[in-house]
């Protein structure tokens, strides 16, 4: 057997599936091969790690019992979900059709526009209407499409950050200026670190500012950095979150039904095992559903809140007479870039849904000239 | 109709306590090597455990319902994660080994290595070397041929010692055994 012969076998020899003559001769051979006993060692380790990577996996706590409980109260509310589906669908139709015949009556010469045009004030007079019959549920159904629309379009969530280098001729006084402005602009000092250093008997200043700013006042914020010193270095991000987002607030409601569901069981448990099973598993989502609610807090603040991490320096007096007109320029440009985009993603977004949300009153509304035309047709005819 | 339905369930049941309950903790350890994602393996079993009930019936040999359930099991998994690409990430608190596991590094960089490998080589390697199933097991649970796990085995795992080499996962302390 050469090298390479012994080295297809190392996995088996390390196993212990060879027979005891090859092993013996395999034995033999690392002994005094430099090269073979190297894979071997390197083989030896990585299927050692599996291996205890393996044995310290941790065990399940699920209980198939419990969650086969579960699924049988799941099947009983599947069949009552679809009752409730019918229910706002039947709600929906109906909502459409009292406008639409309201449009019929009202006026059917009336041409596409017009119909659009109507149809907001239409359906609001419409539910002011039936609104004193029953207020409250009214209110709620108005609500529920409100947010049904919101859903179906859904603002992206989009957390900016800055970062900016600014030269300065005198700290204290640049300091005074940037908690100004982050004030001006509704924003606070998050974090703030103050240092010095000397430079041929001359003590210099330079210090390190992390600010929030409200995003809707962030881009004049960085714009108004130009004003307290030179900007000698910038950069500019947008983290657009909002998959993560939807991803966290679909397991906020996941969790909440897996909870809802328990508390049910937990009303029905006969035995005080079943209740104290219950009660850990119950403690368990509450646990998941209190982290998952933090995060979905932290991503609110960071996108109502810009971040803007400024790097403050006292500049020697060489450094003061290099100054650019165009520095800053790119943050500028980076700036407007990003902020015209999302406002081009947003208008095309909400043009887009709202075009399918007329789409039905489009298309009826046509249907229903074509029938007036045809009809005044057979009457010159006659 | 109605009845139908509940001796259906019976029998799913009778049939799942006997094939599957043995196995729960198995499949669960399966699914962390596969999402390295102990809350995610979680989540994944659940919903592997109900569709395994509900198409209990389906099954049509019982001496393979372990390999059967693992497919279902790797199938959710790979749902789960079409549906959460954010719990693909590698979750380290969830993976903390006993006193005599691995070093919490070496570890994390084990889990990184493993990754890197394509799901297949994966899946093989979790299998043999993390779970130490046999050929004959592998064979059921992926459905080839015993020569077949052989053959890819060794590929996979060349690859997994190329990729390991590349990350440096050999030049950390000798540890003596
Ligand atoms: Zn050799």
């Amino acid at each position: 057997m050469n090298c390479s012969a012994i080295n297809e076998k190392l996995y088996d020899y390390i196993e212990g599936n060879l027979e005891k003559e090859e092993e013996c001769f395999i034995a033999q051979h690392l002994k005094t091969c430099a090269a073979c006993k190297q894979h071997y060692e390197e083989k030896y380790r990585m299927l050692s790690s599996l291996k205890r990577y393996g044995e310290t996996l941790p065990d399940t706590t699920i209980d198939a019992e419990l969650l086969f409980k579960m699924t049988e109260e799941k099947s009983v509310k599947k069949k009552s979900s679809l009752k409730r589906v019918a229910s706002y669908a039947a709600v929906f139709v109906l909502g459409i059709m009292i406008p639409l015949i309201a449009l019929m009556l009202g006026g059917a010469n009336s041409d596409l526009l017009y119909d659009q045009g109507n149809y907001e004030s239409m359906s609001s007079q419409n539910n002011s209407a039936k609104g004193q019959d029953n207020p409250r549920e009214e209110s709620g159904e108005q609500t529920d499409r409100i947010t049904g629309l919101s859903q179906v379009y859904a603002p992206e969530k989009i957390i900016y950050n800055m970062n900016m280098d600014l030269q300065v001729e005198n700290y204290a006084k640049a300091r005074d200026d940037v908690v100004e402005y982050a004030v001006f602009n509704g924003g606070y000092i998050e974090n703030e670190d103050k240092n010095n250093y000397s430079n041929n008997g001359v003590n210099y200043y330079y210090g390190y500012f992390v600010i929030r700013i409200p995003a809707e006042n962030y881009e004049q914020f960085c714009l108004q950095m130009e004003d307290v010193g030179t900007v000698t270095n910038s950069s500019a991000y947008a983290a657009n979150i909002t998959q993560e987002y939807i991803d966290a607030e679909a397991n906020v409601e996941q969790l909440n039904v897996q909870r809802d569901r328990l508390l049910k069981l937990y009303d029905q448990a006969e035995t005080v095992s079943d209740l104290i099973e219950i009660e850990s598993e119950l403690t368990r989502l509450n646990t998941q559903i209190v982290q998952w609610e933090n995060m979905l807090k932290d991503y609110d603040r960071d996108v109502a809140h810009s971040t803007v991490t400024l790097n403050i320096s006292e500049a020697t007096s060489s450094q003061l007479h290099v100054t650019n007109p165009f520095k800053g320029l790119g943050a500028r440009i980076k700036l407007a870039l990003v902020k015209s985009v999302n406002g081009f993603l947003d208008s095309v977004g909400f043009l887009f849904v709202g075009l399918f949300y007329v789409l039905p009153f489009v298309i009826l509304a046509f249907v229903i000239v074509l029938i007036v035309r045809r009809r005044r047709k057979n009457k010159v005819m006659k | 109709m109605k009845f139908n339905r509940e001796s259906k369930r019976v029998r799913n049941k009778e049939q799942f306590d006997r094939l599957i309950t043995p196995h729960i903790n198995r499949l669960y350890k399966a699914l962390c090597a596969y999402t390295s994602n102990a809350t995610a393996a979680e989540d994944i079993l659940q919903e592997c455990l109900i569709s395994v009930f509900e198409n209990m019936h389906t099954l049509k040999e019982e001496s393979k319902a372990f390999a059967w359930a693992y497919r279902i099991a790797i199938n959710a998994a790979n749902d789960y994660f079409k549906r959460y690409p954010a719990h693909l990430e590698f979750k380290e608190e969830a993976l903390q080994g006993g006193p005599d596991g691995l070093g919490v590094e070496q570890r994390a960089d084990l889990v990184r290595t493993l990754k890197k490998l394509d799901e297949d080589e994966r899946q093989i390697i979790i299998l043999r070397d993390v779970l130490g199933y046999s050929y004959a097991e592998i064979a059921e649970m992926l459905k080839l041929t015993s020569t077949n796990v052989g053959v890819r085995l060794n590929r996979a795992r060349e690859r997994l010692r190329q990729l390991m080499r590349q990350g440096g996962y050999f030049n950390g302390g000798e540890e003596k055994n």
